[in-house]
């Protein structure tokens, strides 16, 4: 599956769940997506939004090392909106 | 980060920001998929003394809690553990040395253990004393 394909697989997946991480700093947005990761189920999707600046990227490293996907990301007026799907 | 399954950290000191620090790295490490030993020695062996652990030891410190800012150190130490791969460790030369016995110590200790065993733990991990 080419990687554009998959992009759009994955918007189209409804997000299940939003963890709002506004005004927490690392570590504690990376905990708590940890944690509510852990809760969903295969091919469900997390919106955590985060004003960290250091979230986005923080959380990129999370998804590549634990196999779940960041196929999204927005960023409006600092506050990131990141979308992680669970592998 | 590197691509080794797991990380060990002897934890030496036992300023709150310190120990603290320390768990922020290990709870990290975990979330992100690794194992982690983390051994308790000298003044930092202390902070796993029933009673003992969340003692503030300056007024920076105690805003930081009051306010939010840091968890406590049983409030860290919860919820790393949560992520299933922290292992906590009391060393037992420590604990003769501060005249620590067992049943004081509280029950997120997974187990007593020397340095040797501790080593061997360490091959092809990352290493950090603090």
């Amino acid at each position: 599956m080419s990687s554009l394909s998959d992009m759009k697989e994955c918007s189209d997946r409804q997000t299940v769940r939003i963890l709002d991480c506004l005004g927490l700093y690392c570590p504690e947005p990376l905990f708590r997506t940890r944690q509510e990761m852990d809760s969903l189920d295969s091919g469900e999707v997390l919106e955590v939004l985060a004003d960290d600046p250091a979230a986005e990227e923080d959380l990129r490293r999370f998804a590549e090392r634990t196999g779940n996907r960041l196929f999204k990301s927005l960023r409006e007026n600092g506050v990131f909106r990141i979308f992680i799907m669970k592998h | 980060m590197s691509d080794s399954r797991s990380l060990c950290i002897v934890l030496h000191a036992g300023e709150y920001d310190r120990v603290s620090h320390a768990l922020s790295i290990a709870g990290v490490a975990a979330a992100m998929g690794k194992e982690v030993h983390l051994l308790f020695t000298y003044w930092a062996l202390k902070r796993l003394v029933r009673g003992e652990t969340d003692k503030t030891d300056s007024q920076f410190i105690e805003e930081a809690v009051a306010k939010g800012y840091m968890k406590t150190i049983t409030e860290a130490i919860t919820t790393i553990k949560k992520f299933g791969t922290v292992h906590i460790y009391a060393c037992s030369g420590s604990m003769a040395l501060m005249n620590i016995s067992q049943d004081e110590l509280i029950n997120e200790v997974d187990r007593i253990m020397g340095l040797p065993t501790f080593i061997s733990l360490w091959e092809g991990s990352d290493v950090i004393f603090i």
